[in-house]
């Protein structure tokens, strides 16, 4: 029996199996017998349309541990219960496709930015990826990024984050501007809207604000 | 002695540089010090009328630029208020007429001779703001309690910042208590929440101010201008001494309670 081998840009390699083929003895012996090509590697082990038993997972547990070539990662399933039965047991588990386009979504060469100063009016910052600003972004002032965008501070100016992305997200402890731009769509504030602990983030094509009580 | 070159800027027109200028400078030197107020306002000259001194003047900056007399000889010395100088900008030139570099020449050749050069800078960011910022020690900028201003002097502060010059410090001008209580006007606290800066003063609005400066009399001439008393306390803020400054707050009276009853307001 053969199964299917493939490399993910979280850097690992994941081995697919799905209800017509899982079977834990032939996923054991192909492990043993590919020990040396999956050698120094992170390992997933993908179960699709499968229904997981606790005894089954386990038995895999003790196998992973005994192969001492490669470091396994986790589970990913697209089936709710393997997740919840995983959590239970301490195993990290992906779920659903959402989450490997999200990672597919992300190059590997997206930089993070961290900018330690408050941005003044008129100053520009733009990053590939992610931004992280540990200060205020002052009206008049502007921040572009591939990825998301943290304010650790107040966020009064212009920010359009999640460029040509489906997802992103945009937090800050304190929010008080007129516009955002989040995933190419623009969503605009009221002169008197103000939120502390401020996440707005766009997610399956929808846009969902959350934040605290209103400072007046 | 604290720092002797002082440009006072803010971006946005109108907000009161000029008048700024002219009091810190005359309360400086009613104090005695010897100081010289340089209008870098090339081609929109008002400084000398905030002075009083418009009558007075022969030369200008740009005479002094291209070298027709030296800077001492197109001082303007204020005819009230011993010690005090103006040299004032031309105002048949346009902002290319002096350069940064000129201007440092300037105010390395008065250096020597002044206690405190202030100058004042023109509106904007674009060339004369760089002219007038160049060669200052210190920087103020100057801003109204409302967003507009708040933005350009944010913007005058990022680009003071890229010339690495020290951080500028902040004078709010125009407060009007009244309006502030009424939720029409940003706060002392919303101003600096934005700018972050140390703040060398709050000049409340003086419905007197237009006068003054018609007259070409600066306010802190007069004891009873409650403008001109803070302006003197920024002068003093400039020598080191520790003022408190002061909280412009507001009671309505009972005349406004009965207005605002009677929604005369």
């Amino acid at each position: 029996m053969d199964f299917k081998l493939r490399g993910t840009n979280v850097i690992a390699i994941e081995l697919l199996t799905d209800s017509s083929n899982f079977d834990l003895e032939k996923i054991k012996q192909f492990i043993a017998e590919k020990k040396q090509l999956l050698k120094g590697s992170r390992f997933i082990l993908s179960v699709e349309d499968k229904t997981l038993m606790a005894d089954e997972v386990e038995e895999l547990l003790k196998f992973f541990q005994t192969v001492n070539e490669l470091t396994f990662c986790g589970f990913k399933t697209n089936v709710k219960e393997n997740r919840e039965l995983c959590i239970k047991l301490g195993i990290p588990c992906d779920l659903s496709n959402m989450e490997l386009e999200k990672i597919k979504e992300r190059s590997d060469n997206e930089e993070i930015k961290f900018i330690k100063k408050t941005l003044r009016s008129g100053d520009k910052i733009t990053s590939t990826g992610d931004v992280v600003i540990m200060g205020d972004v002052n009206p008049g002032a502007e921040v572009e990024a591939g990825g998301n965008v943290y304010v650790m501070g107040n966020l009064m100016g212009f920010v359009r984050a999640g460029i040509g992305k489906k997802e992103c997200e945009v937090r800050a402890l304190y929010f008080h501007a007129p516009i955002l731009e989040v995933c190419g769509k623009q969503v605009p504030f009221e002169r008197k809207e103000s939120y502390v602990n401020f996440k707005i983030k766009v997610k399956d094509g929808k846009i969902k604000v959350e934040h605290k009580t209103g400072r007046s | 002695m604290a720092d002797k070159v002082i440009c006072v800027t803010s971006g946005k027109g109108g907000v009161g540089k000029s008048t700024v200028t002219a009091n810190v400078a005359t309360a400086l030197a009613m104090k005695g010090y010897k100081v010289v107020a340089i209008d870098a306002d090339i081609g929109l000259r008002n400084l000398d009328l905030v002075l009083g001194l418009e009558n007075r003047i022969v030369y200008d900056i740009v005479h002094v630029v291209e070298g027709v007399v030296p800077p001492e000889k197109a001082l303007v010395k204020d005819k009230r208020t011993k010690n005090l100088y103006l040299l004032p900008a031309a105002q048949t030139k346009d902002k290319s007429a002096v350069k940064p570099e000129d201007l440092v020449k300037i105010v390395e050749e008065l250096r020597d001779k002044f206690d405190f050069i202030f100058i004042d800078s023109p509106a904007g960011i674009e060339e004369g703001f760089k002219t007038a910022v160049t060669p200052a020690d210190t920087i103020i900028v100057v801003a109204n309690p409302e967003m507009a201003s708040i933005r350009d002097a944010d913007r005058v502060v990022g680009l003071c910042e890229a010339m690495q010059k020290p951080e500028p410090k902040l004078v709010i001008n125009r407060l009007d208590p009244k309006k502030v209580a009424r939720g029409d006007m940003l706060d002392v606290e919303d101003v600096l929440q934005v700018l972050s800066l140390d703040l060398l003063g709050v000049v409340p609005e003086d419905r007197n101010m237009v006068s003054y400066i018609n007259r070409g009399e600066p306010a802190v001439l007069f004891e009873d201008s409650i403008a001109g008393k803070e302006l003197r306390n920024i002068a003093e803020r400039l020598l080191g001494k520790e003022i408190p400054i002061p909280k412009w707050t507001y009671s309505e009276s009972f005349l406004d309670k009965l207005k605002k009853l009677f929604g005369s307001e």
